[in-house]
């Protein structure tokens, strides 16, 4: 396996070495034309700006036509917002597809499986599309087909973008990740490992917090004095079991709450730019705390089971390093059975920016769970990006428990 | 400020930046510039700064003013005029409009009609007229009427220069497409040349 890390990362840093301009170019980077790394400190883990950019409903604080490119195709002009309730209000779709592709490739070495080096070719190949719809409407979309010829609808939602104004109130109604997973595997998450918090379920098909859901969530931001941090929430009903049709009348709740203590603003700053900074904008010297909670009824194999999950989250940005942690306690009360099982997940990881195309991270998770044995795992990683849209990913899952199962995968990453 | 005749009046456009310098009999010599900040929107292309009134003075309309309808747009997209203005609108393309205005201030519509003919349409009231097309969604312009003739359009970087303007205390206003327009009151000295600054938001 070492021989594999080495070689890979060999090949990485000589192709690092060759000249030229990196260029992302899925869909919001064809729009503002710019690079990827405008708004993320490495596919997929977004930025302070980023989430800003997020946070705004996919446009650029606070004058997001300023870095357009390529203008929008006008579905009626903004007159016309004069003649309703007498006309449509007008109006607007990008002026080329919001479409961008994603592949990636897998080795997988598993020293206790039968094949024990894998050749996953390719693991998936994403389709992804979003954009603005004219003013105060985003969407976005992401349709999976994975290894296994399977296709998934990861992600399908329309938003209602800054319903009074601002950034302190929006509507996402459709398929999504609710905001109550304080670490998102689409805009956080740097290896192909989950986070065992997020994947953990008490029984099997149970809940997790990996699962995208169907629902509605109101959420907002509002960045805090002198620009700098800033409150988010969330609230959230979703289906629960299913994403598309529900197995139980009962909905499933949810909500989020967290402070971010200097650091670019949540939504953004209010003083315009003329620039998209490329350079050490993965630094946002900041701590956020946070909370979450969510509380649902599931039926899995026709047996009922009230569950909940509550804790809380630090992120913490100093420089070059990234800090974060979450914990929550979790409760699955089968009711039938009169079986109640209780654990408490938590993940701890380090991501450290080497070079702004090299990072470090290692990450602690563990659910230690009340009736049987806990589950540790350690996961060192190592992401390159060798362009800004392509990466390289090497992660070694480590368990710590008695099976001492260890797993490496070596992941080739594209967007386009 | 001295009564303006229209045998004084001289219109000069000013290129891409926009402007309309008056050349006025025994006008004043003062000048009020500065710059329009346009924040939510790419430039300050079509932003209109002007005098809005000046009490207990009359301005003879200016003539020959045309809103074109030319590649399915209207030339200009902004155009200024006096109160009691009457403007021209041809049709210069191969299809046929149909211009009306659901504005308050000038609500009309012209009907549909081909290439060649003209239509006129007088702007009898102050204020700011939006311009559809009822064939293509995509077309609009603005027609700024105003009190007086002291007008300009203002450059994409937003400066403008505002010459020959009347000494006294009058509201100034810069107004642009899909933004709070903004007024200030000024005062302005004979041979004095006066920055004023705007700002506007969405």
């Amino acid at each position: 396996m070492r021989h594999w890390l080495t070689t890979t990362c060999l090949v990485a840093l000589t192709l690092s070495l060759a000249p030229g301009r990196a260029e992302a170019i899925p869909a919001f980077a064809r729009r503002y034309q710019t690079a990827c790394t405008t708004c993320h400190v490495v596919i997929p883990k977004l930025n302070a700006f980023g989430i800003a950019f997020r946070n705004n409903g996919y446009r650029i604080p606070p004058n997001d036509e300023k870095f357009v490119k390529t203008p929008d195709v006008q579905l009626g002009a903004p007159a016309w917002k004069r003649v309703w309730p007498d006309a449509v209000w007008p109006g607007g779709i990008p002026g080329m597809p919001p479409v961008a592709f994603r592949i990636f490739t897998d080795v997988v070495v598993n020293p206790s499986t039968a094949a024990k080096v894998n050749f996953i070719f390719p693991n998936e190949f994403e389709i992804l599309a979003a954009g603005t719809a004219g003013d105060h409407i985003s969407y976005l979309g992401e349709l999976e087909i994975t290894s296994g010829d399977r296709v998934d609808l990861a992600r399908a939602f329309i938003q209602f973008d800054q319903i009074f104004g601002s950034p302190a109130a929006n509507l996402i109604v459709g398929r999504y990740e609710v905001r109550a997973v304080p670490f998102s595997r689409f805009h956080r998450r740097l290896t192909p490992s989950d986070f065992l918090a997020a994947e953990h379920r008490s029984v099997t098909g149970g809940f997790d917090f990996k699962q995208r859901q169907a629902g509605f969530e109101f959420w907002g931001v509002k960045t805090g004095g002198n620009n700098k941090g800033g409150v988010e929430y969330a609230v959230g009903v979703v289906n629960g079991n299913g994403p598309f049709a529900d197995n139980n009348t009962a909905k499933d709740f949810y909500y989020r709450l967290s402070y971010k203590v200097g650091g670019f603003g949540v939504a953004g700053s209010t003083e315009e730019t003329e620039e998209l900074q490329q350079t050490n904008n993965w630094r946002d010297d900041s701590v956020r705390f946070g909370t979450f909670g969510y509380v649902g009824k599931g039926l899995f194999g026709g047996i009922e089971d009230d569950f909940w999950r509550a804790g809380g989250d630090v992120d913490i940005f100093l420089r070059d390093l990234n800090l974060s942690t979450w914990v929550y306690r979790g409760r699955d009360d089968f009711t039938a059975t009169g079986v109640a099982t209780d654990f408490t997940a938590v993940s701890v990881e380090a991501d450290y920016v080497v070079k702004p195309w090299l990072f470090g991270i290692v990450r602690y998770d563990a659910v230690f769970r009340d009736r049987t044995s806990d589950i540790k795992r350690v996961v060192p990683a190592v992401v390159i990006a060798i362009r800004a849209n392509v990466r390289i990913v090497a992660d070694w899952e480590a368990f710590l428990n008695d099976s001492g199962d260890t797993r490496a995968r070596f992941r080739l990453d594209l967007l386009f | 400020m001295r009564q303006i005749t229209s045998v004084g009046l001289l219109v000069s456009f000013l290129g891409a930046g926009g402007g309309i310098a008056l050349g006025l009999q025994g006008a004043s010599r003062a000048t009020i510039q500065g710059k329009v900040t346009c924040r939510g929107v790419r430039d300050c292309n079509g932003a209109v700064v002007f005098i809005e009134s000046l009490p207990g003075r009359s301005f003879s309309p200016a003539s020959n003013r045309v809103m074109d309808q030319l590649n399915l747009t209207f030339v200009p997209h902004v155009l200024p005029v006096v109160v009691g203005t009457q403007v021209a609108f041809p049709n210069s393309d191969e299809v046929r409009h149909n211009v009306f205005s659901p504005s308050p201030v000038k609500r009309f519509n012209l009907g549909t009609y081909p290439k060649g003919v003209t239509k006129h349409v007088v702007f009898d009231k102050p204020g700011i007229v939006e311009l559809l097309c009822n064939v293509h969604a995509e077309m609009s312009a603005y027609v700024v009427v105003t009190e007086t003739p002291h007008w300009v359009l203002v450059g994409k970087d937003g400066t403008y220069v505002l010459k020959d303007v009347p000494t006294g205390s009058y509201v100034l206003r810069a107004w642009r497409e899909e933004l709070k327009d903004q007024r200030q009151e000024v005062t302005v000295r004979e041979g004095e040349s006066l920055t004023v600054n705007f700002e506007l938001r969405r």
